[in-house]
This record gives structure tokens, sequence and C-alpha cells, in this order.
């Protein structure tokens, strides 16, 4: 007796039209992530939960491609609701309510802001990841089944130390003519970013580190950020170490990537040899990559070069938004969603095997609108 | 009367152009950039007259005329039997590497002497004339922008054969005898005329492109001299100086109208004037190296002996034991060889591991105050890397930077690193990369930095390139940041073409750009240094385990030999000897180990031989 009751009354509570509420369905298909309508539901309420996510779209290319993600995830149905907020490159800091959102949500997802070459205006970029210590930029490289470059069997994590080293920010004019910048280097932040490149290389299953550096040049803050490494390394005897100087890490880079597994590198030297690894295995306009702190995560296209396109590609909206739908697919992975990251990674990645809807980057001349639809398409395949 | 005033007036026409001479050696405009080499490639073959004495006789440089006060060494009196130069060279300006703070005062005095922007630089600067044919002494290197002020007198030392060139030399001070010199030691001599050395020996800043120019010049130079020589007016002459630099300036516009295209108008007089063969030579340094320096340095000088190229070599080794007054391995013999000879070719080195003496390069790029390195990267065709058109060249500011070396613990656990750049270095370095597209005939100069993020200083890097890039409207300028650089420059390197940048992208980038073509074993490179010295080296190391066994790969260094030929303005022969070792490798049926084949050096060296 007591069995039937909870579907009536759901009847007699529900919303269904008042036509049809005298039957009711039987489950008789599969109930599959996003599209069964089993979606987590606030008891009380009856209301969907959904993670809310902070995004900022940002300058140029940035709302084109967050609003492609937007759409795919409307199309997943991923329990992720999106807090829009307009920051621009020009502005002097980020605004309160901007950070008041992120530190209460914990995961952005982000376009690129424009920093002005040369002003005086710090980039915001920059003062975000410092402001919420995200000290990690992960960039992950890799050859696209399908997608043709130069090089084959590339599959490179940079993990690069993002609040410290010559991006410090201090400068200061000594006499006129003669400009001085510190590049700070500590034992603590270098420590963390070993330890969270080993932890990474140890939980992703691969099987060797390697740190960049030019100690031979740049011997007590090189040499301190080897150091750390090396000590971490200790604690993980199963994963190699060695350590390569930076000019010729670029060398094997162009010649021989597939050396190379995960990297961990120092801050401006990460920044160069992630856009070196992008740029080898496909551009980076479809690379993935996130700032991870310890708590909190923004995601937003891995390299930083082309993060915010030229003003023609904005015009024809022919940005790819590849890079930014497998960052977010990373993002559902934070968010511990790994079904949805899945379905949406291989979407996107049979879209590119694919070849028809490809943008200019990538060798076609698709508009990113076409690309999404594509996914859309691809996902609903699947 | 007539005779008299006929001689008379001969006479001031005669001291006019003298006058001129002098004129240009006492003005060493402050920063005196590139004799402004526009040299048609080829030029026609003429004859040369035989020039009389050189004009070292200049009176000595009035005050003004050298580098500002500020610099010390100024205070050097030309000693009667010691003719030096108020301002040697290399000292004048300080040494940026390890930013002795404390010098600002010579150097980073607001707005550097050099630029002060009244002087038109490049309004002084020579339009050399095209070929030293008759190579000159070294003192002549056509050279890069010379920052310094003696330089200026160097270049315009003409070229000249042997005997001038003894004279040139016998001054016991054995960097480049500048004029000044030898002028502080006997005025008198400088009525000793000389009418043709004018216009066709010296790097001419005058081009004499309107006769009225010349005329009035002339004039001007003419009661300048008379004035000098009998008042010594100071501000009298101060006037004309700048009268003369404005005449220089208006004249300037039409040198830089002239590419490298062969013997535009404004130079045909010159060119067929210097053309003739060379009978005498250029002595070069030649520093074998270890390992297998000996090997390839031997595969260079047969390949030059074959090839006919005007250069004695002057071999100096590596000792082996620490030179007090040098610090290092490297004997000060062979750095006053090489200050001497201006032109150098480096084999690799091994740094002895040890203590109490600095590392061999450090020495080199101290001393001899190398601030520019220049890599050319073009893809060799017939060695097949993934990247098979690029062709571009990258241009690095040596001294200081992020290596500077200055780094101290803060506390432990902290340690900071300076950066420096300065006005000074970042101008020379921007100053050469124009200087070698424009003599190049590269179209495009893109300045790399990362001053988004650094604003101050690669903000001031790249100011003072617009600065540079203002003097030269006709190449295109523009900068790029490096991570977009280095992006592009693995997806598409046809993008770049001239490539400048400060220390450590330009170390990074210079790499990446050897990778792209094949590594550092066939790449080129060229360290310009103040005084127009040039040294050409390979970069690769001295291989210690196929040393001795006739193994090596010699390209590096006969493409760095190739680079510094080209700097020397032989063009033809570099071109020959480029495209002799092009086709080698590219039949690939000669190929050393290392670029997949067999052979020995002696049979690559003699394949090349047999494609000259």
């Amino acid at each position: 007796m007591a069995q039937p009751t909870l579907p009536i009354l759901k009847k007699l509570i529900s919303t269904n039209p008042q036509h049809l509420r005298s039957c009711f369905r039987s489950i008789t298909y599969m109930p599959r992530p996003g599209y069964s309508g089993a979606k987590p539901v606030n008891p009380i309420t009856g209301a969907g939960i959904r993670t809310p996510v902070t995004l900022i779209p940002g300058d140029g290319i940035g709302p084109l491609v967050t609003n492609a993600v937007e759409q795919v995830m409307e199309a997943m149905q991923a329990p992720v609701s999106f807090e829009k907020f307009d920051v621009h490159g020009n502005m002097n800091k980020i605004p309160d309510e901007v950070m008041d959102s992120i530190k209460r949500n914990k995961v952005c997802l982000k376009g690129g802001l424009i920093t002005p070459v040369g002003g005086g205006v710090n980039s915001l970029n920059v003062m975000l990841r410092k402001d919420l210590d995200l000290f990690v930029s992960l960039v992950n490289c890799f050859n696209f089944p399908g997608l043709p470059t130069r090089h084959e069997n590339v599959n490179i994590v940079v993990i690069r130390e993002n609040t410290e080293g010559e991006y410090a920010g201090l400068e200061h004019e000594v006499v006129p003519g003669v400009v001085e910048s510190l590049k700070v280097i500590t034992k603590f932040c270098s420590e963390r970013i070993a330890k969270y490149a080993f932890e990474y290389a140890h939980l992703n299953n691969r099987k060797t580190v390697t740190a960049v550096h030019k100690a031979n040049i740049m011997k007590l803050a090189d040499g301190l950020f080897l150091e750390s490494c090396r000590e971490i390394a200790k604690s993980y005897p199963k994963i190699k170490y060695n350590e390569i100087i930076v000019d010729n890490c670029c060398m094997q880079l162009v010649s021989k990537p597939e050396q190379f597994d995960v990297m961990v590198t120092p801050n401006l030297y990460g920044n160069l040899v992630a856009n070196t690894a992008a740029g080898i295995a496909g551009g980076t306009g479809v690379m993935p990559g996130g700032n991870v702190g310890v708590e909190y995560a923004i995601f937003e296209q891995g390299a930083s070069a082309g993060n915010v396109g030229k003003p023609k590609m904005v015009e024809k909206k022919k940005a790819n938004p590849v890079a930014l739908l497998l960052s977010s697919a990373m993002m559902l992975r934070h968010l511990e969603l790994p079904d949805f990251a899945d379905r949406l990674e291989t979407a996107v990645k049979h879209v590119i095997y694919e070849g028809k809807y490809r943008t200019k980057d990538l060798g076609g001349t698709s508009t990113t609108q076409e690309v999404t639809d594509a996914v859309i398409s691809a996902l609903k395949m699947t | 009367m007539a005779p008299f005033k006929l001689f008379l007036l001969s006479f001031l026409f005669v001291v006019s152009l003298s006058g001129t001479y002098k004129a240009i050696a006492d003005n060493p405009p402050t920063l005196r950039p590139p004799p402004q080499r526009i040299p048609p490639r080829r030029t026609p073959p003429g004859s040369m007259p035989t020039p009389p004495s050189p004009p070292q006789h200049v009176t000595p440089s009035p005050p003004y005329s050298v580098t500002p006060t500020p610099s010390p060494p100024q205070d050097v009196m030309p000693s009667p039997d010691h003719p030096v130069t108020p301002s040697p060279p290399e000292d004048v300006t300080p040494s940026p590497p390890h930013l002795v703070i404390p010098s600002p005062p010579q150097d980073v005095a607001p707005s550097p002497p050099h630029y002060v922007t009244t002087s038109p630089p490049h309004g002084e600067v020579t339009p050399l004339p095209p070929q030293y044919v008759t190579p000159p002494p070294k003192d002549v290197m056509p050279a890069p922008p010379n920052h310094t002020t003696p330089s200026p007198p160097q270049d315009i030392t003409p070229s000249l054969p042997s005997p001038s060139k003894d004279i040139t030399r016998s001054p016991p001070h054995h960097s480049t005898p500048s004029p000044p010199k030898d002028a502080t030691s006997s005025p008198p001599q400088s009525i000793t005329p000389s009418p043709p050395q004018f216009s066709i020996f010296h790097p001419n800043p005058f081009p004499q492109s309107s006769n009225n120019n010349f005329f009035l010049f002339n004039l001007i130079t003419c009661f300048d001299h008379l004035r000098s020589f009998f008042s010594g007016q100071l501000t009298v002459v101060m006037a004309l100086q700048i009268a003369k630099r404005l005449l220089r300036s208006r004249a300037t516009n039409e040198i830089f109208t002239a590419t490298r295209s062969p013997s535009v108008g404004l130079f045909t007089t010159f060119d067929r004037n210097y053309s003739s063969t060379s009978s005498n030579l250029i002595t070069a340094t030649l520093f074998p190296g270890d390992g297998i320096g000996p090997e390839i340095a031997e595969s260079v000088k047969q390949v030059f002996n074959a090839a006919e190229v005007p250069i004695e070599w002057e071999e100096h080794f590596v000792g082996t034991e620490v030179d007090p007054r040098t610090q290092s391995f490297l004997t000060w013999e062979s750095l006053e060889s090489v200050r001497r000879n201006k032109v150098g070719l480096k084999g690799p080195m091994a740094t002895p591991i040890g203590k109490g003496h600095r590392s061999l390069n450090l020495t080199l790029r101290k001393e001899l105050n190398l601030y520019a390195n220049v890599r050319p990267c073009y893809s060799l065709p017939g060695y097949k890397t993934r990247y098979d058109d690029v062709n571009l060249v990258t241009i690095r500011e040596n001294t200081e930077g992020e290596y500077s070396g200055l780094e101290h613990q803060v506390v432990r656990g902290v340690v900071e690193s300076l950066k420096i750049i300065t006005r000074q270095a970042s101008l020379r370095v921007a100053e050469y990369a124009f200087y070698y597209a424009k003599t190049h005939g590269r179209d495009r100069v893109s300045a790399v930095h990362k001053a988004n993020i650094m604003q101050k200083t690669d903000g001031l890097f790249l100011k003072c390139c617009r600065e540079v890039a203002e003097k030269y409207p006709e190449i295109k300028y523009e900068e790029v940041v490096i991570d977009n650089c280095c992006m592009m420059l693995v997806k598409n390197p046809t993008l770049f073409d001239v490539l400048v940048m400060p220390n450590l992208y330009g170390d990074i980038i210079s790499d990446l750009c050897a990778g792209l073509i094949g590594g550092l074993g066939l790449t080129p490179s060229l360290n310009i240094g103040e005084g127009g010295i040039a040294l050409a080296e390979a970069v690769h190391g001295s291989a210690p385990d196929i040393a001795g066994k006739n193994l090596a790969n010699p390209t590096a260094l006969l493409l760095s030999a190739v680079s510094m030929l080209h700097h020397l303005d032989l063009n033809e022969q570099a071109d020959k000897i480029q495209d002799a070792i092009l086709k080698t490798i590219a039949e690939g049926k000669y190929r050393t180990g290392d670029l997949g084949g067999t052979s020995t050096t002696t049979e690559f060296t003699k394949a090349i031989i047999d494609h000259l």
C-alpha cells in the first residue's frame, strides 16, 4: 500500500499537465547521465542541483568561445550553472563581486584577458593567479588523432610555477636608462610545484618528470629550484627524474619531443616551453589547461599565446573553441563529474578526427558556431 | 700674384679636403652607427689609384668630438710617442654585463650622449665604399654600430695597400690606430695633401650627391680647418661642426634610399674606384680550439685557400695555464690579436674545470665587449628536418639582461636574481640588428619581448628598438610577445625574418631556431663587439670523443667563417663557399656522421673544394 503511494503523491504534486495526470510512465530506458532526467534533485524543493561555476568571458575571442562552452554544456545537460561576469583586460583590478563569486564557487572558467603591452597596467591574468594563489599552471599538449602535425607521439604535460619567478613584477628604474627586474625564487614555491608535478605524474600514470632550468647561468636562483625538485624526487622513487637546460630543451622539443613526459618549470621558462610544446602538437587553439591552486581552480585555454586572438578572428567568428571545450572537460573532472568529461572529450576528438569542421588554425575554414554544432551533434550520437 | 693666388687656392682646396677628413675624425658622432654600408654586393671591377699617405694626422680631437666628458678615459693625454686617442674604443662604454651600477655616470647619463637626438647619427655614418676590395687594415672594419667614439676614426682610415698599412700599424698602441692618435703626434703633417683620398678611401660620411653640397661643404670645412689650425677657437669650430652635421643629415637622407642592389647611382663613382682585386690580405685571428677544433679549423683553411679568400690566419691557442692578465686560459696576446685584427674565428673550446679562472667564453665576451650574437638560421637544402623553409636571423643581446649573474640569497630559501636592461645596450643591439637587416637585404625586424608582464624592463628594450626603427623607415618593424613567437616559430618559421631580443629570450629562441634547422652542428654564429670586432664561432661542443678521428663535421665552422666573410664584405667569396657547402650537403654523397653519412672530415672538405 505504501509503495504506490509515492508515485501517486508525486503525480499529485507534480507539474504534469492536467490532462496527463492520470497516467505515469514506466522506465524502460537505461538512465544516462544528463539524459535520463535523473538529475540530482533537491529533495525538498525539487529543483535540480547544479554546481555553480564562475564564468568570465574575457576579451577578444573570449566571449565567442565561452558561448560555445555554454551551448555545449547545455546540450550535455551537465549539472553546471554559470555565473557570468564581465571583466576586461583594461580594468585596474578584478571587481570584488567576481572575486567573491570565485571564492564561493571555487571553480572558474575564463576566456583570455588582454594585457596592454608596455602600459602601466598589470596583467589581470597574473593578478588573478597571485591573489588566488593558483600556483600551478598546467598545459596538456598532445597529438590529436587525425590532425596532422610535424611531430608525432607528443604527449607532454607542462607544469609551470605560476606565482613567482620572473613574473614577480618587481621592477624599478635604477637611474634613467637602467632598469632592473627581480626574479624571485623561493624554496616554498619550488617545493610545492615540484610536489604537485610528481603527484600529478603519480596519479596520472606518467613515467618521467623533467625539470627545466638554466642553472649553469643563474646558479642560485635556478639552483634552488633544482634542489627542491631533487628532494621531492626522492620521495617518488618509481618516477624517473631528469633535468634539462632550457635552451637545449627547446631544441629537443623541436626535434625529438617524444622524450618528454611531464615537465616542471619555473615561471618564464614554463611559458615558453608550454607554448612551444603546444605549437608542435597542433597549436594553442586546441590545448587544454588550467591554473590550479589549493583551494581554487581557474580553467582557460592552456597555453597563453593567442588567448585573445586577433580582431579579424573575432569579427569573422572563427575562433577555435576546442581549447576551451577541453579545458571545461578538465573542469568537469575537477568537479568530479568524470562521465560528462569523458563524453565531452570524446565528442571533441571525434570532431577533430573527422576533419570536416575545423577552424583556420587547424587548416580548415569553419566558424566557431559550426564547430560547436558539430560537437553537440557528436555528443548526441554517443 | 696670380701664381700665388693659384697656389693659395689649391692649397686651400687641398686643405679643405683634409679638413673634411679631419672633420670626420673630429666628430665621431658619439654614436657612430654602422658605417652605413649599403654596399652593392657586386662591384664592377675598376682600378684604384694608389692612395697617398693617410691623413692620420688630424689635429688632436678637441674634447667635444670625443665621447662627452663623463667618460674617464678621456684623461689619457695623447703622449707624444704613444699616439693614443683619448678614448680607447673598448672602455668607453662601461661594459654593461655586470652592471656595475656605479658606472652610470658615464653611460647612463639621462639619455646617454650617444643617442642625443640632435646628432643624426646616421647622417654621419658613412655609406662605406662597397667593397673594401683592397681590404682595409683591420682598422677599417666596415663596422657595425660602433658606439664608442673612436670607432668612426677607425672606419675612416682609408683602405690602403700595404705601405700605408704599415704606417697605420706602426703606432705602438696596437689597438686600432685611429687617425686621431697619429694626428695628435704630428699636427704639421695635417697639411699633407690628399685629394683623391678623401673621396675614394674614406668611408665617406658625406655622400656627395650633389656638387653644391660638396662645394659648400668644402668651403665650410676649409674655413673650419683654417680656423682650427690657426686659431683653435672652439666655439666657432663647434658651430661649424653643427653646420656640417646639418649638411650631412640633409645629404644623409639619400643614403638610405639606396639598397643593396648593385651600384645605385649614388655610389657608382665610388664603386668603380674601389673594386680592384686586393693585393693585400686581411689578417684574421683563428682559435682552433679543443677537441675537434683543430681538424675543422684545418678544413676551413683549406676551403679558404681553394676559394682564394684574401685572409691570412693568425693562430692562437688556448694556453695551458692561467694568464694573470686575463684571468683565464686565453692569453693577453690572443685577445690583443683579435682586437688588432678585428676579425676572428673561434672553434669549440672546452673550459677546463677548476677555480681561479674565468670561463673562456666569458673572457672573450668581456674583454672584447661582444654585445651582439648573430645567428643566421636557414634550412640546408638536402638535409631534411621537419622544417624546410626556415630563413631567419636571430640577433641576441649578449651582455646584460637575465644573464648578468647578479644573484643573492635574501633569507634562507629566498633567492633573488637581477635582470638588468640598459638603454645603452638595447640601443646598441637594436642598431646592429637594423644595420644587419639593411646590409643583408632583409626587410623585417621583429623585436621579441614580454613587455606585457615585465613592463619596465622589456618596455625599455622595446622603446629603444622603436627609436632605432624610426631611423630605418624602409625596414618593417614589429613586436612579438615571446610566447606567441615560440608558437609561431614552431608552426610556421617563415613568418620571421630578423629577430632581435634581449639576452635570455635570445638564448632560448636562437637555440630553438638552431633546432629547427638541424642542430648546433650546422649553425653558424657571429659575435659582434665594440670597435667593429667580429668573432665568428662554432657553437657546438668540442666533442672529445671523436677528436682526432677525422669524423667531425666542419659545417658549423665553415658557415661561421662565411658569415665572417659577409661581415668583411667579401660577399662574392662568401657566396661561393656557401653555395659549395650547400651543394655538397644537398648532394648527399659526402656527409659526415652526424648528418647520417659516412664521410670523413677530409673527404667532406675535398668535396666542398671540388664544388668551388
